[in-house]
């Protein structure tokens, strides 16, 4: 046999039956969009460009008779240290013929408190016929004060393009010799290095698509992994729409306008990995992961007791600069 | 979208459903994986259904959605490649006829790109023009990819005489 498409047809033989799930995905579909429009509606405040550059991140929603409202969280007004508690501006979008503002907000409010387990009040509103923008600030937090509530809410200007004239895989050297530098410092014995740079690099305009480097240490009970990504949005098929719906997801806002999500993922035989993921307002992604199983070729199917960092320490990966090149 | 625009998505995704599951599982090689895939495409493409249709077909416009869905999936550090070198290596070996292995743990040998680009061409019958699109490169690399996978697909099933016509 010679001819490839009749060897695919061979591998497709005993093919399973098709899970009957399109409600789901129109069901994922319709809220997608609706998140979708909410970023239009708010394009229309802070204008396209801005609101490009300012990653809009849906992460609440009040339920007024059945009708979930996306919330999402706009570019921080007042930039603080993350120990401290930060103002946030939110916009949703107004139904003709719902709620009044005080109604709507007052939903709002108290949903953000439960999730974020903190008392908000509203500290400025802005009233649009489409939209609602306000914002909103925990007890004890401090902001640039009321201001002009008909400015446009302050946005990330543009970033230019990312463009790298080094060689690809020695930029993924680069930062795994950083990455092994950091996991040595914490004590930990390496026992493989991989740097990766994807392939093929006409993904991203002319930019390998992502660069990887992990190492494997040696704990106590057997081997684990440590591991950064560097990666970029990648078009407009896939921009980032902040889901945060993998298990055990949380989302951080950042003073810089980033956005911080932390994961947990479970692949199976007992193993776990942690995920501390980056986006920057840019479309820069930085992901630093653990495992608790080596990845690299003397990888076994042990799984160790214990990740090799602490959670701090893998937060620390995803904000260190050394990764952000 | 309205009940009209929603119909036609719902007729558009069952009849070509099977086809999108068909190409998604060689990629992947893992029928759960393709379902994934596939329902998120499906997703992404009825989000942008509206717009879809006025400005391209929706068939290239899914199939470029499902080949980046699951090129970003490979991605994912719980689903790692491994290194190009030890493929390399793996590859320059000769293998007798009774050591072939089979296409399916050949396949998952090769880069993801080059997977993509053997399925896009020779499964989902996409032209060099498609597949470019679909992977959003050049044509010249799309040929560049299919000649690599090959060379490599030929030794890893100590095949020589694999897709000579086609290649």
């Amino acid at each position: 046999m010679t001819d490839l498409n009749d060897r695919f047809a061979a591998m497709l033989q005993g093919e399973p039956g098709a899970p009957d799930d399109l409600d789901r995905v129109v069901a994922v579909g319709r809220r997608a969009l609706r998140r979708r429009n909410t970023l239009t509606a708010v394009a229309g405040t802070a204008g396209t460009a801005a609101v490009t550059a300012a990653i809009v991140v849906p992460i609440a929603t009040a339920n007024q008779g059945g009708a979930a409202h996306h919330i999402s969280v706009l570019a921080s007004p007042s930039p603080k240290p993350t120990s401290l508690p930060r103002c946030e501006i939110y916009s949703a979008p107004r139904r003709p013929g719902g709620p009044s503002a005080k109604q709507h907000l007052s939903k709002v409010i108290k949903g953000i408190s439960v999730e974020k387990s903190r008392t908000y009040s509203v500290r400025r509103i802005l009233t649009e016929h489409d939209r609602y923008v306000v914002e909103i600030c925990p007890h004890g937090a401090t902001s640039d004060g009321p201001g002009d509530i008909t400015k446009p809410t302050p946005t990330t200007p543009p970033q230019p393009s990312y463009h790298y004239d080094a060689d690809p895989q020695s930029i993924a050297d680069g930062f795994t010799s950083e990455l092994g530098k950091r996991v040595k410092q914490w004590g930990l014995q390496i026992v493989y290095t991989r740097a990766f740079a994807q392939e093929t690099s006409t993904l991203d305009k002319g930019h390998p698509s992502y660069y990887d480097g992990n190492v494997d240490v040696q704990l106590p009970d057997g081997p684990a992994d440590v591991g950064v990504q560097v990666t970029h949005q990648y078009t407009e098929l896939q921009p980032f729409d902040g889901s945060c719906d993998a298990p055990d997801c949380t989302e951080t806002k950042l003073p810089d306008g980033s956005v911080m999500q932390t994961s947990r993922v479970h692949p199976g035989g007992g193993g776990e990995i942690l995920v501390v993921e980056v986006h920057h307002p840019d479309g820069l992604i930085v992901e630093a992961q653990e495992a608790n199983y080596a990845f690299g070729p003397e990888a076994t199917r042990a799984r160790t007791n214990e990740q090799p960092l602490t959670t701090d320490q893998l937060t620390q990966l995803a904000e260190d600069p050394a990764f952000t090149f | 979208m309205s009940e009209a625009d929603e119909a036609a998505f719902r007729a558009f995704a069952v009849t070509r459903r099977p086809g999108l599951r068909r190409t998604a599982y060689l990629m992947c090689g893992d029928w759960h994986q393709a379902d994934d895939l596939v329902q998120t495409a499906l997703t992404k493409l009825y989000v942008a259904w509206k717009r879809v249709r006025g400005d391209e077909t929706p068939d290239a416009y899914v199939r470029r959605i499902l080949t980046r869905c699951f090129l970003d999936e490979r991605r994912r550090p719980w689903r790692r490649e491994s290194p190009v070198e030890v493929l390399e290596d793996r590859a320059a070996r000769t293998r007798s006829d009774d050591e072939a292995m089979d296409l399916r743990d050949a396949l998952a040998l090769l880069p993801p790109r080059q997977r993509a680009t053997l399925v896009l061409r020779f499964w989902a019958d996409a032209s060099v023009a498609e597949t470019a699109l679909a992977l959003d490169c050049s044509e010249g690399t799309v040929k560049s990819q299919t000649a690599r996978a090959i060379t490599t697909l030929r030794s890893l099933l100590a095949d020589p005489v694999l897709l000579e016509e086609t290649s």
